[in-house]
């Protein structure tokens, strides 16, 4: 019997096989691709943990310190990569420059990149999406270090579209990191920032230091409401802080106190009753563990309270996420790569340590007027331009009550090894102190700047000293005093006016002193502070006398002393302080 | 006619396997997504951290899951942990039902003073082929380092 034409056996095959063709190009697609793009967004979002946590230390340790970070993440959030060979991140640059680092690590089907710093023209900085045109530079994207990038590429074996020819895909993604302070926070008031000492905040004999609430603005300066007045301290409380804890607070009437708007805890938590609507509502963190509490048990090494746990701060600290660090200050100011440590003996040192010393984030392109200043002034001397105030003008060095007043508006070398003030000398200029200055008396020492350019007084070496009756002014200028200047103020009827520049380089810097010697301030009858007030080596001993004096500066020192009848107030203006807030990244690539 | 029923019937098996292991792809894809968003998005939301603050990390997770990681979902659990130096907060929610073990979602060999937070999204998934079905639990760990304090 013949077959029948149009038999249908066999036909089954042709269409399951043309059905199974279309299956696997349909699985192919739907898989294969599929799997590439769901490596895509997960590794978009694990390079974007990476560089986060990368920049962080870029800007707050160095190069080597966030390539670790940011690798470290990246094992963290993959599920694939168990453990990163670091090994490479050593290459990295303790101090950043113009020359980029990269260092990358091969894992299974990964390829992780890291990149720092990353330089405007860097193909990171281009957009992560294929094919699109390069990002424009924007003032948020920050200066090449302060960003991290980390690159990840990713390997997969089709599993369907072998069969069409194609035996593997590999995506990449990448994100580029900033950070930066966050300007819309409000300064911190008082900063210290010993790094692992005990009582680096330590109030005493009555004493008491507290930070007003702070008006904080906006992005144009338009006061939108109180901010929480914050004192900060950077101590780890290793130095074996157990009897007194990193905020040491001494005897029953000791004030250590943080204001801001009105708090739901405010009443009822504090030891003190009888504050007011505000007080104690600031903050008081410090990185020492312990807090948040200051339980003589519980919570040292952070905070030791005083008579027997019934004096405490308010409100009580509490924990700091990471170290707060003197950089903002340099980055404004002295923002160098490298501070090359002096020769010993010598007065100028720009941190007055051993070893070279590098602040993360510096380098070329930066600004560094304090050094720029000390280059131009020298260590010992008469000064170019400068007058000299005995040897050329023929003043005493040693003014006496009954001398007249002395005007002068001209740049002055003051060349004497003690210069004594008793009587009223107004300067109008720049002014090279070479040694002592002690204004005594009912004297008045007056640098005002005031009406035209701002100034500048430069302390190479000796004590400043104020007697309890004298007057001081520093009126729109800045001081810098050496490594072995010191301040000495006593308590009294006299008064102290200091005044940071509102312009220029120096703009609202009142004082940079390089000294570790104690610095004692105290309280008077009229007292006017404005602007910053940065003294990283030095502990500040400040004596109050009765009643309050208000200062509208920032405080910022290695460590605090306030003891005396008196409390100082530290109440920074927020567009007359340095950002000291926190730092925030910014993902911009 | 019959080797067709045959062959059919084996392709639905991989037709409908193919659909609920995508389904179940699609979900891994979803909560992986929400630990990682909201780690992200607590390594910037600022403190006190506290029960609250963990709460809302929890929620952000949750709503982040597309659905996924709702209370009535089979498996469903969450973890959200403030891990400062020795002392941690923490939060597990199974099926909407909170605890606060205090203790670290997970190990993650970061070092020990890093403030950080760690956030896992689970939540279970069943692959049908038909004649047999297996369930598998979908686990997203996720860790972000802490920027505000």
């Amino acid at each position: 019997m013949r077959p029948r034409v149009g038999s249908e056996r066999g036909a089954s095959i042709i269409m399951v096989g043309m059905a199974l063709f279309v299956l696997f190009g349909t699985a192919a697609i739907a898989v294969d691709i599929g799997a590439l793009w769901l490596d895509r967004s997960a590794d978009q979002k694990i390079t974007d943990s990476a560089a986060a946590a990368g920049v962080l230390d870029a800007v707050t340790k160095d190069g080597q310190a966030a390539c670790e970070t940011a690798l470290s993440y990246v094992a963290v959030n993959s599920d694939e990569i168990g453990s990163i060979d670091f090994t490479g991140c050593a290459s990295f640059p303790t101090v950043c420059s113009s020359a980029t680092h990269t260092h990358t690590v091969n894992s299974g089907r990964y390829t992780i990149t890291v990149t720092y710093p990353v330089l405007d023209g860097d193909p990171l900085m281009t957009s992560g999406i294929v094919g699109a045109a390069a990002q424009a530079l924007d003032p948020t994207d920050g200066i090449p270090c302060e960003r991290v990038g980390v690159e990840m590429s990713a390997t997969r074996e089709s599993l369907f579209a072998q069969l069409l020819g194609s035996d593997q895909g590999t995506t990449s993604v990448h994100t580029v990191a900033t950070a930066s302070i966050d300007d819309s926070d409000p300064p911190i008031n008082l900063l210290v920032l010993d790094r692992t000492g005990c009582q680096a905040i330590w109030v005493q004999g009555g004493g008491g230091i507290i930070v007003d609430a702070v008006i904080a603005v906006d992005d144009d300066g338009n006061p939108t409401g109180l901010a929480p007045g914050i004192i900060a301290a950077d101590s780890d409380g290793s130095a074996g802080c157990t009897s007194n804890g990193v905020i040491d607070l001494d005897g029953s009437n000791s004030t250590l106190r943080a204001d801001g708007p009105t708090c739901p805890e405010q009443s009822g938590t504090h030891s003190v009753s009888s504050y007011t609507a505000g007080e104690g509502c600031g903050r008081i963190p410090t990185y020492a563990p312990g807090t948040p509490g200051c339980d003589p048990v519980v919570n040292v090494p952070a905070c030791t309270p005083g008579s027997g746990g019934a004096n405490q701060p308010a409100p009580v600290p509490t924990a700091l996420a990471r170290r707060l660090t003197r950089a903002p200050v340099d980055h404004r100011y002295n923002c160098r790569g490298d501070y090359t440590a002096p020769p010993s003996g010598t007065n100028w040192a720009t941190p007055a340590l051993t070893g070279n010393q590098s602040i993360p984030g510096c380098g070329e392109g930066t600004p560094d007027h304090i050094y720029d200043l000390i280059q131009t002034v020298g260590e010992n001397g008469p000064v170019g331009g400068f007058t000299a105030w005995n040897g050329t003008l023929g003043y005493s060095c040693d003014l006496a009550s009954g001398d007249p007043a002395i005007t002068e508006t001209r740049d002055i070398y003051i060349d004497c090894p003690s210069f004594t003030v008793r009587n009223n000398v107004r300067i109008v200029g720049n002014v090279v102190f070479g040694g002592d200055v002690m204004v005594t008396s009912s004297g008045h020492l007056n640098i005002d700047n005031s009406l035209g350019s701002p100034g500048w007084v430069v302390f190479r070496d000796g004590l400043l000293s104020k007697g309890g009756s004298a007057h001081l002014t520093f009126n729109y200028t800045t001081v810098y005093m050496s490594r072995t200047s010191q301040v000495a103020m006593a308590a009294g009827a006299g008064t102290l006016t200091w005044v940071a520049p509102d312009s220029d380089g120096f703009d609202d810097l009142a004082l940079w002193s390089d000294s570790p010697l104690i610095q004692s301030w105290a309280g008077q009858a009229g007292l006017t502070m404005e602007g910053v007030f940065f003294m990283p080596f030095a502990r500040v001993d400040y004596s109050g006398t009765s009643g309050q004096n208000q200062t509208n500066a920032q405080w910022i020192a290695h460590s605090l002393t306030a003891r005396g009848g008196g409390n100082l107030v530290v109440r920074p203006a927020v567009d007359r302080s340095v950002p000291t807030g926190l730092l925030v990244t910014t993902l911009i690539r | 006619m019959v080797e067709m029923a045959m062959v059919f019937s084996l392709l639905i098996m991989l037709l409908v396997g193919s659909v609920t292991a995508a389904i179940a792809f699609g979900t891994n894809n979803s909560i992986e997504n929400a630990a990682r968003e909201a780690s992200r998005f607590a390594a910037t939301l600022p403190g006190p951290v506290d029960n609250t603050w963990l709460q809302t990390v929890r929620d952000v997770t949750r709503a982040a899951a597309q659905g996924e990681l709702d209370p009535a979902s089979p498996g469903q659990y969450i973890c959200v942990a403030f891990i400062n130096g020795a002392s941690t907060l923490s939060l597990t929610d199974t099926a909407g039902v909170p605890a606060y073990p205090n203790t670290p979602c997970f190990a993650d060999g970061l070092p020990a003073d890093e403030l950080r937070v760690q956030v896992v999204a689970q939540t279970q998934a069943t692959i049908e082929a038909v004649l047999f079905s297996t369930d598998v639990t979908l686990s997203a760990p996720a860790a972000a380092r802490y920027e505000r304090s």
